[in-house]
């Protein structure tokens, strides 16, 4: 044992080290923050949701196994698919694939932990307690019972008068406020907290994947989040979105939700992708072939997966011209897969492949998944999508892609990374077994379902007739299901068990390249005793002592004096060294948060409004005080930099004007920008495609004080933008006053925009147009009022000593927030109310 | 470790119009985004308000227009294929610290551009045999 720079032998060091990194004991653990223990919370919580959708899947299968069964109702059976769907999506799939990412990505990129890790954890709270919230409905037998897509009208108020579709709109919502979360998270961390060295050009493969995994997050679950609450608005508050004798259009349902739902589809894979593009080129004992191809075909994927949202309603009545538009950016789409396909081929062709456990799985994927896509293309034509539109060729070509594509890469990623997690080896022959039986069972289960399908069975039947050719398919479908669950069984078993009789792992078993082997095995909460530069994209193979560098502290940032959380922030592109980021430790916020979030979500379903208004307003301090143990206040970092534990010149976040702060208000910002530029969609397409769309000749506000209140929001943004420019100059004079200013112009603007929403003669209950337009005011004064709040409290954390010439980090996180509304109240004022001038011409 | 000197911090902060900026990466991507929800918005604003007279035939001024588009914005992207390309080119021979980063940049935002133009034309093919209101 070597002593490393500080003069501390190693042993003493990870000891400090592990003080600081530590979770609380006991039920201090639920404040626990740390990427590792949120990364595995949510990875076993999936799996539980998973165990829960699979026996309704052999609910349903069961059911139909012989015609004419009458073992399941109607009724349930339609809660049972719904519930499946729902279930594998947003409860399994997603949250599984998140938590292995907010697991590994540190690991991968040579961080200690994630950079905003309460995040995380409120990310994960808020996904526990949704899915918990919708499994109740489950167990109630009020589960929503309209597919997994929630068309309109079945699902609004005439067809669904329960409060079903409520749990899965509510529901959903809260559960997709963690993935929003996980993906801001991943691509802030991903883009300022690399390993020195590690250029966008050494980054791992599977860190390409999460980053544009997570920015597709970003942009894509906003329209659902939207159309979840628009429906929820139409269902509680009569807001006729999607009514058409109101002048709404339950399309807009469809096109909103599969602007989300496709490229939730690639969300789905690109992590898997990431998995398989890691695993083959250590089972082949050579890096990938062609990086910068996958790169491009991981960034390709990201953008066209946006553009084919149409191919799931070519049924719908849309101009031939349009489908021709879809669907040859459905085609296109197989292009990029196809590199990547091509590129393993290659890997494994050149490589010597090892044909170990995780391989296995690797296989299996892709066979299945190239026979999904393929299937995939053919649905991407139009007159045979025509065809077999909603029947069980289209259920099975979704599982082929969802589980070749999603399932086998995942238990290949399991049982690779199992060993680093336990430290220990899971059984091979119980794996194989394993993998056999889920292999076999689901093709014979979705192979013969293409069969039943062409032969015109639709989807969502509970039952059928005999003689229509259906029923030895449906029967052996049925059996190979069976087969499948037992397979899956002996892996999740095989999964636990490795836990008490697993051999011990030898050091980096699979002689893989990534960073995360260089750590213990289990590796410690803090993951890096010293943070490796890396000049490699195999920094393993390259350089086989840097395990041994990094344990004994030889390599960067490797004290722990300050008592803080701490690693190494670095510029996105080049990963040079800039800053220390100093992480949050152990925090009860993200608990509280979200069981007030819970409360409101659990107030709305039982039409408890004025509860509802208040645990919101609870919500809404809880967050704020949380907030308020930021930047420079003395719980998050030290207020003086003599105080900063730095073997280098380096500063702390909190006393430079750019971090990952600044970096999370932007993305979060984009993923705002997408809420508003599809709620801007729905208005335009209500304006020309809702059949009884109706607009006043005249503007419901009076277009003066519309203008006249965009004045004070100009004069804030310009203070703000000068205080900020000062503030990085080094000059801190007035700030205190020029902030209260700033946040009384905001004030002013509120209260006009109050004036403007209370005399608004909207009839939004009757109303489509006028119910788009209390939305949007709606959302204007909420912006409004956040914006000032946020602002009034920098001028009180300025008094505190918060912020100042040598702390001048926070009010460059808030001065994207102003740029943001001003840009959206003016773009608001122009296409929601002046444009709409213009509309009795077109008429 | 010591942290980097400044000539190197001053060539990071490179334009991100400069064909060797990250940002290109995605700018061809979201051009042809702009493209298409252009082709798709125009085309359904068209056909509610002013359908062409020509119900049943491609040749209509709608389906001119759009292609006319689509021809722009494969010019467009081919041109800034060629001018991140020729940066790519020359940065091959670049010594100095970042050379990989931007000549990765550089050659995967080459690529990408390529690839949106071929997007946007197959994209733009439909409005030479379809009618397009029906």
């Amino acid at each position: 044992m070597t002593e490393h720079e500080s003069g501390v032998s190693p042993a003493v060091f990870k000891q400090q080290l592990a003080r600081v990194w530590a979770n609380l004991p006991g039920w201090g653990s639920l404040a626990a923050v740390n990427h590792g223990t949120i990364g595995l919370r949510f990875m076993v919580t999936g799996m539980l949701f998973f165990l829960v959708g699979g026996v309704l899947a052999m609910l349903l299968r069961t059911q139909l196994a012989l015609p004419e069964q009458d073992i399941i109702s109607a009724e349930t059976y339609s809660q049972l698919f719904t519930m499946h769907g729902s279930v594998m999506m947003f409860l399994f799939a997603i949250p599984v694939l998140e938590g292995l990412a907010i697991y590994l990505i540190p690991k991968m990129i040579g961080a200690r932990d994630l950079v905003f890790p309460r995040i995380s954890a409120l990310g994960y709270y808020c996904y526990l307690f949704g899915g918990i919230i919708i499994m109740a409905s489950l167990l109630l037998g009020i589960a929503p019972d309209s597919g997994w897509f929630m068309y309109t009208p079945l699902s609004s108020s005439d067809y669904a008068p329960g409060p079903g579709s409520d749990f899965w709109l509510l529901g959903i919502t809260f559960v997709e406020i963690s993935a929003m979360a996980a993906g801001i998270e991943l691509t802030v961390s991903i883009l300022c907290s690399r390993a020195p060295g590690m250029t966008l050009s050494r980054m791992p493969l599977f860190c390409w994947y999460i980053l544009v995994m997570a920015l597709m997050i970003v942009f894509g679950f906003p329209p659902l989040i939207l159309a979840s609450i628009l429906l929820e608005l139409e269902r509680a508050a009569g807001m006729p979105f999607f009514t058409v004798a109101a002048g709404g259009d339950p399309l807009l349902w469809q096109h909103l939700f599969w602007l989300f739902g496709h490229p939730e589809v690639y969300i789905i894979f690109l992590p898997a992708a990431g998995i398989v593009s890691t695993l083959i080129p250590v089972f082949s004992g050579r890096p990938i072939v062609g990086y910068r191809w996958v790169v491009i075909a991981i960034i390709l994927t990201g953008f066209i997966s946006f553009g084919l949202w149409v191919h799931h309603m070519f049924t719908v009545g849309i101009p031939q011209l349009a489908q021709a538009f879809f669907s040859v950016a459905s085609m296109l789409v197989a292009i990029p897969t196809a590199i990547q396909v091509f590129a393993w081929l290659a890997t494994l062709w050149r490589g010597k492949v090892v044909f170990r456990l995780p391989m296995l799985w690797i296989s299996g994927f892709l066979v299945i998944f190239v026979c999904g896509g393929l299937t995939g293309v053919m649905l991407a034509l139009v007159p045979f999508n025509w065809q077999v539109h909603d029947t069980h060729f289209v259920v099975a070509h979704m599982h082929y892609v969802l589980v070749g594509g999603m399932f086998f890469p995942l238990i290949a990623g399991l049982y690779y990374w199992l060993p680093l997690v336990s430290g220990k080896m899971p059984s091979a022959l119980i794996g194989r077994w394993g993998f056999w039986l889920t292999f076999g069972g689901f093709n014979l289960t979705f192979l013969l379902m293409h069969l039943t399908g062409l032969l015109g069975m639709p989807r969502r039947v509970y039952t059928y007739e005999t003689g229509l050719g259906w029923d030895g398919l449906n029967l052996l479908s049925s059996i190979g299901g069976f087969i499948m669950a037992i397979g899956v069984a002996l892996v999740l078993l095989d999964l636990l068990l490795h836990f008490w009789f697993g051999k011990r792992a030898a050091a980096n078993p699979w002689q893989a390249d990534t960073l995360e082997w260089a750590l213990d095995m289990p590796p410690a909460q803090y993951n890096f005793a010293s943070i490796p530069t890396v000049s490699s994209r195999q920094p393993l193979w390259q350089d086989p002592q840097l395990a041994q560098r990094i344990a004994s502290g030889r390599e960067g940032l490797a004290n722990a004096n300050s008592g803080l959380r701490e690693t190494y922030g670095t510029s996105p592109v080049s990963a040079q060294l800039q800053k220390i980021l100093q992480l949050p430790a152990n925090s009860w916020w993200p608990l509280y948060s979200a069981l007030a979030l819970a409360v409101v979500c659990i107030s709305l379903l039982s039409r408890w409004y004025p509860f509802a208004l208040l645990a919101f307003v609870v919500s809404v301090v809880l967050l704020l005080r949380w907030s308020w143990e930021n930047g420079g206040h003395p719980a998050a970092a030290p207020l003086h930099l003599a105080q900063v534990s730095s073997e280098q010149p380096l500063l702390p976040e909190s006393h430079t004007t750019d971090g990952p702060g600044r970096w999370g208000m932007i993305v979060t910002l984009l993923a705002n920008g997408a809420l508003y530029m599809s709620l801007l969609f729905g208005w335009f397409y209500l304006w020309t495609a809702a059949p009884q769309w109706s607009a006043p000749d005249q503007g419901p506000l009076p277009l003066w004080l519309l203008l006249l209140s965009g004045i004070p929001v100009c004069i804030a943004v310009g203070l703000f933008q000068r205080l900020c420019q000062r503030l990085a100059e080094g000059n801190d004079s007035t700030l205190q006053r020029q902030l209260w200013f700033s946040a009384a112009c905001g004030v002013v603007h509120f209260i006009m925009v109050l004036a403007l929403f209370m005399m608004a003669p909207l009839d939004y209950s009757n109303s489509a147009h006028d119910a788009v337009l209390q939305v949007i005011l709606l959302y204007l004064l909420g912006h409004a009022a956040l914006a000032m709040v946020l602002t009034a409290l920098q001028a009180i954390r300025v008094a505190r000593g918060y912020v100042s010439a040598s702390l001048p980090y926070e009010p460059q996180v808030v001065k994207p927030f102003w740029f943001y509304y001003l840009a959206v109240y003016w773009l608001s004022v122009a296409l929601f109310f002046l444009l709409p001038l213009g509309w009795g011409a077109l008429k | 470790m010591k942290s980097t000197g400044m000539s190197s911090q001053r060539r990071q902060k490179a334009r991100w119009s400069d064909p060797g900026h990250p940002v290109q990466l995605v700018v061809g991507l979201t051009i042809w985004s702009i493209w298409f929800i252009a082709m798709y918005g125009g085309l359904s604003v068209v056909c509610r308000f002013a359908p062409p007279a020509t119900q049943h035939s491609p040749f209509t001024w709608l389906n001119g227009g759009l292609f006319g588009l689509t021809v722009l914005v494969v010019v467009l992207l081919l041109l800034l294929a060629w001018r991140c390309g020729r940066y790519c080119l020359r940065q091959r021979r670049a010594k100095h610290h970042d050379a990989g980063v931007t000549q990765f940049a550089g050659y995967v935002s080459t690529v990408l551009y390529l690839a949106a133009a071929v997007a946007t034309l197959a994209g733009g093919l439909p409005v030479l045999v379809l009618s397009p209101c029906n």
